[in-house]
């Protein structure tokens, strides 16, 4: 298990220009709305999640990091027909959890990738179903199976995404 | 403070997003008017879908069109076969439709017409499974306006929900949790509300747990939700659990809902009562006239031949109203006539009744004549048995004296199989009935014609 914890002086802490910062997130929400429509069992992926979490454990900085949820989290749900916020809320809690963590961990090995990416996919469901269904009065349902498969498959995505998104990182 | 300022940060995000949340949630019966988030967000996304769109398409179009043709030269004599075979059919089922629509007008029903789409491309989606709806390329330039019905030629698709810009619109798919549509079974005829799950299956809600319902049925838009047009397909039964109240019906959707590419948004609807030319004056024999074969002209000598026997069926008003009667439109179908028949003074009420018929028609010129033949036209018009011993024919309107005796359960034939006979219209005290239609049919050997 390469997770080690790291000390304040080890964190490298990291910064992108304005482009990727703005261009990625619309690439991975412009990917998720048009991909399913030409191959619908692409929609197990969720790539503005996966930005979230690359974004957030890159800067390390829990501010920036919730900032970056919200922002893509409301845009992907102004694509939707549902109120605005409900991935808004959920993006902003992983933004948070995965900029604390990263400062914390070696968020660069690729097991720590896939374990980040898995848990926070799954705390990401759950705040998301809670809210659908408590706020908004959807009638979705939770199946343990089907969550833990996308965050499965959504990790190891993660870790050639994460690994491609790295040449893009600069050091702040 | 410092220590606890992430937490804070945090916590206040959370908090405006959920204050913004509660506030959408309780405006959204009153004001359904799209947010500025949404257009931004919309047309930040939807241009470089056009462009996909637009530059896949064109590269198809460009090797379809020009670079990969083989097999079209024999795809072309296909089509062309099946073309002919297809107009053929069409000429029989506008026939049908023509009389259909007769007797719609007679009944009074409306009914609703497409009377202008605008295709449009599929160029987005919402990308979230709990979402499901597509966006078009085609807006309110193009006139289109929210809860338009959206259809493909396989089925329904669903229904715009939000007209983001001149050209770009959003379609909430049947599918959908938020969507409902107004069905009914083809064959059960029963009725339902089509509902969308969260798993995206379609669920026929509303009907009654000791209902029939078959596997495989046609689900079509009963028009009763005002956005769909009445008679389209909206898919299959491919699935039926009883519950304690209700069943619980599973749909097959007829259109793909996950490949979507081009739809079609009905932009113009006509309600009015079915129109056919000079309708008001059409006669019962001259309807059914029309369907009959052609008999060849009688030799010199004959009695002319004329269709004046629907005249005076035209003229006489039917005792017993067809709607009183409940006889259905479609079981008042084809129902074959002679083409030329032998006008009577005596025939009116056997061209307003037996004409339904050919083949109680033909033998009531006690010539025992056989059936019409070469028609490949089923009889269909059902007797309907009135309290004042009347029968009504569907497609006539106009009750008719029986004799019990002489008349079978199946319509225009007697017991024994034969041509039913049909008794005497007028009261005994009349002078008997001359033939009212001579029915003349082809002699196979010499094509001569019998009387």
């Amino acid at each position: 298990m390469a997770m080690t914890y790291t000390s304040r002086e080890q964190i490298e802490v990291y910064r992108f220009n304005v482009p990727v910062a703005i261009g990625v997130p619309l690439a991975a929400i412009f990917l998720q709305a048009f991909v399913p429509l030409r191959l619908p069992w692409f929609s197990i992926f969720d790539l503005p999640l996966l930005v979230v979490i690359f974004f957030a454990m890159a800067r390390r900085s829990p501010v920036a990091g919730l900032l970056t949820g919200a922002i893509i989290g409301l845009v992907q749900d102004s694509l939707t027909h549902y109120p605005l916020g409900v991935y808004g809320i959920s993006k902003t809690v992983v933004g948070y959890g995965a900029s604390s963590l990263g400062v914390k961990l070696d968020a660069e090995s690729v097991p720590t990738r896939l374990l980040i990416t898995t848990g926070f996919y799954v705390v990401h469901q759950v705040i998301y179903f809670t809210i659908a269904r408590g706020l908004v009065g959807l009638n979705l349902h939770w199946s343990w199976p089907r969550e833990l498969l996308a965050a499965v498959v959504n990790a190891i995505l993660a870790v050639f995404l994460f690994a491609l998104m790295d040449r893009l990182k600069q050091r702040a | 403070m410092g220590r606890y300022r992430n937490v804070s940060i945090l916590a206040a995000a959370i908090f405006f997003q959920v204050v913004g949340l509660a506030v959408q949630i309780k405006r959204r019966t009153e004001d359904d008017s799209t947010r500025l988030i949404r257009v931004w967000t919309v047309n930040a996304v939807t241009p470089f879908e056009k462009g996909i769109v637009w530059l896949q398409s064109g590269t198809s179009g460009i090797w379809h069109n020009y670079i990969y043709l083989r097999g079209v030269r024999q795809q072309n004599r296909d089509l062309q076969q099946q073309i002919q075979q297809m107009q053929l059919e069409q000429v029989r089922l506008r026939q049908d439709a023509q009389q259909a629509r007769r007797l719609q007008s007679l009944l009074g029903f409306k009914e609703q017409f497409i009377n202008k789409t605008v295709a449009a491309q599929v160029i987005g989606s919402s990308g979230s499974e709990q979402s499901r709806l597509v966006y078009i390329d085609k807006g309110s330039d193009e006139g289109i306006r929210n809860d338009m019905a959206v259809i493909t030629a396989n089925g329904v698709v669903g229904k715009v929900s939000n007209v983001i810009n001149g050209s770009t619109s959003q379609v909430l798919l049947i599918n959908d949790q938020n969507s409902g549509v107004g069905t009914i079974l083809e064959q059960s005829r029963l009725q339902g509300v089509l509902k969308g799950k969260a798993s995206g299956q379609l669920v026929l809600d509303k009907i009654m747990s000791e209902e029939e319902v078959k596997l495989g049925d046609q689900v079509l838009t009963s028009g009763g939700d005002q956005i769909f047009p009445k008679g389209l397909p909206v898919g299959t039964v491919s699935d039926v659990h009883r519950g304690s109240e209700f069943l619980q019906v599973t749909i097959k959707p007829a259109a793909a809902l996950n490949h979507l590419e081009e739809v079609l948004v009905i932009t113009q609807k006509l309600e009015r009562e079915p129109s056919v030319a000079g309708s008001a004056q059409v006669r019962a024999a001259d309807i059914l006239a029309q369907r009959l074969p052609s008999v060849p002209d009688a030799p010199a000598g004959s009695p002319k031949n004329t269709n004046e026997a629907g005249t005076a069926a035209a003229g006489a008003k039917p005792l017993v109203k067809p709607a009183q009667t409940g006889i259905p439109a479609s079981g008042a179908t084809a129902s074959a006539a002679p083409a030329k028949s032998k006008p009577q003074p005596e025939s009116e009420d056997v061209a307003a009744s037996g004409l339904a018929n050919p083949r109680s028609a033909a033998p009531q010129s006690n010539t025992q004549a056989p059936p019409v033949s070469g028609t490949h036209l089923v009889p269909a018009a059902v007797p309907i048995k009135t309290p004042s011993s009347t029968q009504v024919t569907a497609a006539s309107g106009q009750p008719k004296q029986t004799s019990p005796s002489k008349t079978s359960a199946i319509p225009g034939q007697s017991t024994n199989g034969s041509p039913a006979k049909v008794a005497p219209l007028k009261p005994p005290s009349v002078p008997p009935a001359k033939p009212a239609v001579s029915v003349t049919p082809p002699s196979s050997d010499t094509g001569e014609p019998t009387h």
